[in-house]
């Protein structure tokens, strides 16, 4: 996609999801980084109330996901992401964890899917907002 | 394809993270509609029988006057007809907030024990996933 199409798009989503306080507040979200072209929210779990920092590489469409360390940024292994809700380990191209649902990156190029062509799907799907949406209905879903 | 736009704290935390470029938030809701509610001097009190109700989405919100008799199902319709929001509905489920059960949208306000001042959110009730894995 047209760089300056994903920065626009980067500059949009992440400006409507920072100024929505009542989102924020409800789902227990917090955003720590907007730095083209990363985003990096906190989602705190609902049962367990541990906080997962989840990063979003917006360089491209599909987005990118890791989860990553409260300190550093850098992604964590599979043993820290959540578990369940098709948070899977063992990506077939970068052999490591990842989220499986339709919109993300990782999903678009696991060879499981490579049959398939993303753009049968909603291409609003694809966007930073439902992207977490997406990320944050598994999330809840997990068994941490 | 087409891309279009689609419409308009929790308690500290300890141990936050030296962050080198956390937004500044304003102190007012983001995308929040508000058509002025009973405290508002320059509108006249609601009826006995109607409620303010907020649906909150992650691309904006509105706030809206119902009646309690209206249902769930028209609360979320005005919501996404006012927010231009391309969803399909059957993929999303109206959540009282805090609760992790979906609403009947068959239910009337009334029914469905809300309140003049609730909140509710408009999400995904399943996000999907990689069945072929």
């Amino acid at each position: 996609m047209d760089p300056e199409i994903v920065k626009r798009f980067f500059l949009t989503d992440t400006k409507k999801i920072c100024e929505n306080e009542s989102l924020l507040r409800i789902r227990d979200w917090r955003v720590i980084k907007v730095e083209f072209p990363i985003f990096i929210i906190s989602m705190l779990h609902p049962k367990s109330h541990r906080e997962y920092y989840f990063s979003f590489l917006h360089d491209n469409i599909p987005i990118s996901l890791q989860v990553v360390d409260h300190a550093n940024f850098l992604p964590l292994p599979t043993s820290e992401w959540p578990q369940g809700s098709y948070f899977l380990n063992g990506h077939s191209v970068t052999g490591g964890p990842f989220l499986c649902a339709p919109g993300i990156r990782e999903y678009h190029t696991h060879s499981s899917h490579s049959c398939e062509d993303k753009w049968d799907y909603n291409s609003q799907e694809f966007r930073l907002p439902k992207i977490l949406d997406t990320v944050y209905t598994h999330f809840i879903n997990t068994n941490i | 394809m087409n891309f279009e736009e689609n419409g308009p704290g929790k308690p500290d935390r300890p141990n936050e993270p030296d962050v080198p470029s956390k937004p500044s938030r304003p102190r007012d809701p983001g995308g929040l509609h508000d058509p002025g509610g009973p405290h508002d001097p320059g509108k006249p009190d609601k009826p006995e029988n109607h409620v303010t109700l907020t649906v909150i989405t992650v691309d904006g919100n509105w706030s809206d006057i119902y009646n309690k008799h209206d249902t769930l199902k028209k609360v979320v319709d005005n919501t996404v007809k006012k927010l231009d929001l391309l969803y399909d509905l059957s993929q999303y489920g109206l959540f009282k907030v805090g609760s992790a059960e979906p609403l009947v949208l068959s239910l009337t306000i009334e029914q469905a024990g809300l309140n003049d001042g609730d909140e509710m959110q408009l999400r995904k009730l399943n996000a999907g996933g990689g069945e072929n894995l």
